[in-house]
């Protein structure tokens, strides 16, 4: 299956790239899409996106289909086929004055 | 003979103030095209239909002749205070031109080259944070004010799960402003809570404001408490080591059951764990035995000694009784200047006033009522250790259980409409932002790898603003070296020169920059340092849609959830900074990007979503923004008409305590982990002495760098033997707004808004007349003002109003005009909270008579 997959923010700046489109095997989860593109673009991509014990940076963001995966499986949520994965890196709270 | 003149327009326009944060609803009288009158919008809870003196004083603004109508270029190289840009009027097509290929230069070549300044709370919350910038590719874009809520804001998050400070007016009995103003027409929702703070003193609420200047509160307060500044925290710690050790007033079935107040701490300052699970454990009297916090009725004890496994341990809440044992009230009355006998009694007066045990009915809820707070906004905390002050006074509000119940503290809009949103909780039970805040603000995991950001996120880990580090890093790129130096600053609404510290020194920084972009309003201290000044909209001439949000500043006493509009009340003269920018988007091609982004952080549904590759005016995304939460019906021209959407607040909602499934923090056990990875990445940095002493796991209090003992002043002269700090007027707010001449003319007339306060004492040994010039001194630099001889001021202290002193060209209302306070201030990392970052205020200097 293929899937769409959007880098925003500071991880757009490791791969070099807005957006590409995977293939991908049936039930992939976004844990082993990550892992995926991180074959594909190198160690920047996977440190971007993770601390050392392999949980997600609190500053980072992954969405399908623009629902953050904090509110389905996390990394172990299941893609279908044309949905599009949105990572996004940079994601601050708000901080007053 | 006078001509007649037949009026053909007479109409309300629903709208909002941008005079400060608050954002209250108005209503704009226009006639014939001319606004001329603003008052408070009836159906806009955050103002009931009253409004400030900023708000209806903005109208004049509006039509000020020294406003930037045109883009201006720079044609003089060379930077300075004073130095004439040489301003060259261009067209908008010039000026876009040049502003896009400045930044597609930098995107081009790394992103994080562009860094972006405002405190333009709503384009940062709505446009900037979640999408352009982000889109853009840079993570500079949080450069914000220095002092106001540094410390406060990273405090709350970690104690009350909220973006702020907040108590209940409604049946608070007795509460400390501890170095703030709320219900005195500052801080959150002032008009309502101006008027609701009447309400409560009919009905015999207690007043006690802790502050070094007699403010506008103190002056209404039972009670003022002059303090030094810099010391609340040990005021604090002294007041509960009375509860907890003298008096033993304490809430122990709230800190057992709501609090970690009964997790098991280790020697070594850690939690005890069950070994499978790694859950922290607590002491089940009925078992007599350490079990789980979570067991299902668990009957955990608060006090004694146990031992685990082998391992001696107590409850935290045993930890923190014997650490305030250190903050006798004498030792703290010797810092503070605070008599011992005041302590005590503010302590016993609090504990008691807090009626632990004791419930109310409230619309058919029986909730436990603690009517006391203590509350904090800049004041207490714009100091080298404002976190552990802060960390204090939530711990002084814990104890008596006065936290999200009836009468007590609370955050703010801290749960959301039909459980929209709600805090987290970490796997130890303890309270965590919605995630709708963000995910940075969550404390409790720690990165150990370098900072790529000018704010250093790594090494500031547990707070949300980190903007004094941008200045920092950009006065000397050496100090912390990051990957790259940033080339473009954009600017807005945020007056670096002003609002910040020494102009020199940020005049310094400045001229580092190489290309600056001011969108402005007036050619204020900081656009007279730009390269390309655009003209900005007047706050009446734009659109802004309020979304309800856990950090937009609705406090839960206004009663309800609200969504609002601010649109022109006028056709306006210029261009929304935000809308220049998604242009600037659409020629450097990410436009897109920031619609994905949009789509995302707004949570837009179909058919609302936005498609990346059409083009949608601000008034297109606002509109399908509000139609995508409210429906068909309720679009954009529904708000322009009808203002405000409205949602009452249950009884759980305003109360929240039932609401949230978390336990709030008694005991920072994750600060000392903190620690570990600060000191990694410091290293990493090149600061293997960095100081992290107050990553502590129990708040203490510690001198500022202004109570060492200081060097002879470099001139030979007599040495720096006051504090100063800078004090609020209601009717001010920002630098912005001395400006206005309306609110000029108020300043004139109050006895101290444009002077120098030197208490009597103090004035007869230096020799400084009321009424005569004074000079002030610090480390840092100098001002004169015009003294006023008073009692409202601690005999330590010299007072000066925190906005003034303009020198702007632009500015010819504001300039001249009372005393710079900033002036006085240096900033280098010795002089910034370790943990928050905020700014230390706390400055020494001498003052002199001036013939």
């Amino acid at each position: 299956m293929q899937i769409r997959v959007s880098y925003l923010g500071l991880v757009r700046n490791v791969v070099g790239d807005g957006e590409e489109t995977v293939r991908a095997t049936p039930d992939t989860t976004v844990g082993q899409l990550i892992d995926l593109l991180a074959e594909r673009h190198g160690d920047a991509l996977r440190q971007s996106l993770y601390r050392r014990d392999g949980r997600l940076r609190t500053f980072a963001q992954v969405c399908i289909d623009d629902r953050d995966i904090d509110e389905l499986q996390g990394l172990d949520t299941r893609l279908d086929a044309g949905e599009e994965v949105s990572l996004v890196v940079g994601v601050y709270p708000a901080e007053g004055g | 003979m006078t001509a007649m003149v037949e009026t053909r327009e007479d109409v309300w326009i629903h709208s909002a103030c941008d005079m400060c944060f608050a954002a209250c609803g108005i209503l704009a009288h226009r006639r014939d095209g001319v606004v001329v009158k603003i008052e408070g919008d009836p159906d806009c809870p955050a103002s009931g239909g009253r409004l400030c003196a900023k708000g209806q004083a903005s109208l004049i603004g509006l039509y000020d002749p020294s406003r930037v109508t045109v883009p201006l270029r720079r044609t003089n190289p060379d930077k300075g205070i004073g130095v004439d840009p040489g301003w060259q009027e261009i067209s908008w097509d010039e000026a876009l031109h040049l502003l896009t290929e400045k930044l597609r230069a930098v995107r081009d070549d790394d992103p994080r080259k562009l860094v972006i300044s405002t405190f333009d709370g709503v384009a940062l919350n709505t446009w900037l944070r979640p999408a352009w910038g982000l889109a853009f590719g840079t993570p500079n874009f949080n450069w914000h004010g220095y002092f106001c809520g540094q410390y406060l804001h990273a405090a709350m998050y970690l104690t009350n799960g909220s973006f702020h400070s907040d108590f209940d007016i409604d049946h608070c009995n007795y509460v400390i402003l501890l170095g703030n103003q709320h219900g005195f027409g500052a801080g959150l929702n002032p008009t309502v809570m101006s008027r609701k703070m009447a309400q409560a003193r009919r009905r015999g609420m207690r007043v006690v404001a802790v502050d070094p200047v007699g403010t506008n509160a103190a002056g209404k307060a039972d009670e003022w408490v002059p303090i030094r500044p810099g010391t609340d925290g040990a005021l604090i710690l002294s007041m509960i080591d009375v509860l907890l050790n003298e008096r033993r007033i304490f809430d122990r079935e709230f800190i057992a059951r709501r609090t970690n107040g009964a997790y098991l701490v280790a020697d070594d300052g850690t939690y005890v764990k069950d070994p499978h699970s790694g859950t922290p454990l607590v002491w089940d009297e009925r078992l007599d035995a350490a079990v789980p916090f979570e067991a299902e009725g668990a009957d955990s004890v608060i006090e004694g000694s146990f031992v685990v496994d082998g391992r001696p341990c107590r409850p935290a809440f045993v930890a923190l009784r014997e650490h305030v044992r250190a903050y006798s009230p004498e030792r703290a009355a010797a810092i503070t200047t605070v008599p011992a006998a005041t302590i005590r009694r503010l302590a016993t007066e609090f504990g008691e006033a807090a009626r632990i045990g004791s419930t109310i009915m409230v619309d058919g809820r029986q909730l436990p009522y603690r009517p006391v707070a203590v509350n904090i906004y800049r004041g207490a905390g714009a100091h080298r250790h404002g976190t552990q002050t802060a960390l204090a006074v939530q711990t002084l509000n814990l104890v008596v259980g006065a936290f999200y119940v009836p009468g007590g503290h609370r955050g703010m809009n801290v749960v959301g409409p039909g459980g929209r949103w709600k805090p987290g909780s970490t796997s130890e039970g303890l309270i965590t932002p919605a995630k709708e805040v963000g995910h940075g603000a969550e404390f409790y995991h720690f990165e150990d790898r370098p900072p790529e950001d000018l704010g250093l996120s790594q090494l500031f880990p547990l707070t949300t603003n980190r903007a004094a580090l941008y200045q920092i890093n950009l006065d000397d790129p050496a100090q912390f070296p990051l990957p790259y130096q940033p080339e473009v600053l954009i600017v807005c609404r945020r007056n670096l020169m002003m609002n910040n510290v020494n102009p020199a020194q940020t005049e310094r920084m400045l001229k580092r920059i190489p290309f600056i972009v001011a969108f402005s309003i007036h050619l204020d201290e900081t656009a007279e340092f730009a390269d390309l000044v655009l003209p900005e909209v007047h706050s009446l001439e734009r659109f802004d849609l309020f979304p309800n949000s856990p950090i937009l500043s609705i406090a839960q006493s206004t009663g309800t959830y609200y969504w609002g509009l601010r649109q022109p009340v006028v056709e306006p003269q210029n261009r929304y900074w935000i809308e220049v920018l998604l242009e600037v988007a659409d020629r450097l091609d990410f436009l897109g990007d920031v619609y994905k982004l949009l789509n995302q952080k707004w949570g837009l549904v179909d058919p609302y979503r936005l498609d990346p590759t059409e083009r949608y005016t601000m008034a297109e995304l606002y509109d399908r923004r509000a139609k995508s939460q409210f429906g068909p019906e309720r679009g954009l021209d529904w708000f322009r008409e009808h203002g405000y959407h409205t949602v009452a607040r249950t009884v759980d909602e305003t109360y929240t305590g039932p609401l949230i499934d978390a336990r709030f923090p008694l005991y920072y056990e994750n600060v000392p982990r903190a620690k570990e990875a600060v000191e990694t990445v410091a290293t990493a940095l090149g600061h293997p002495d960095w100081d992290t002493s107050d990553y502590t796991a129990l708040p203490d209090w510690r001198p500022c760098p202004a109570f060492e003992p200081a060097p002879p002043p470099a001139d030979g002269g007599r040495p720096f033997d006051l504090f100063v700090v800078n004090f609020k007027v209601p009717f001010q707010s920002l630098s912005h707004t001395t400006q206005n001449p309306w609110l000029t003319d108020m300043s004139i007339r109050n006895p101290y808004a444009f002077k120098v306060l030197v208490n009597t004492v103090t004035a007869r040994r230096a020799g400084v007349v009321d009424g005569a010039h004074v000079r002030v001194e610090s480390e840092a630099g100098s001002v004169v003002g015009i003294a006023k001889v008073t009692e409202c001021v601690h005999p330590e202290v010299v007072g000066i109003g925190g906005v003034f002193g303009s020198w702007a060209r632009g500015k010819p209302i504001a300039r001249g005009r009372g005393v710079h306070f900033n002036t006085l201030l240096p900033l280098t990392t010795d002089r910034i909270d370790r943990v928050s970052s905020g700014v230390d205020s706390c400055i020494r200097v001498r003052i002199t008579p001036v013939t």
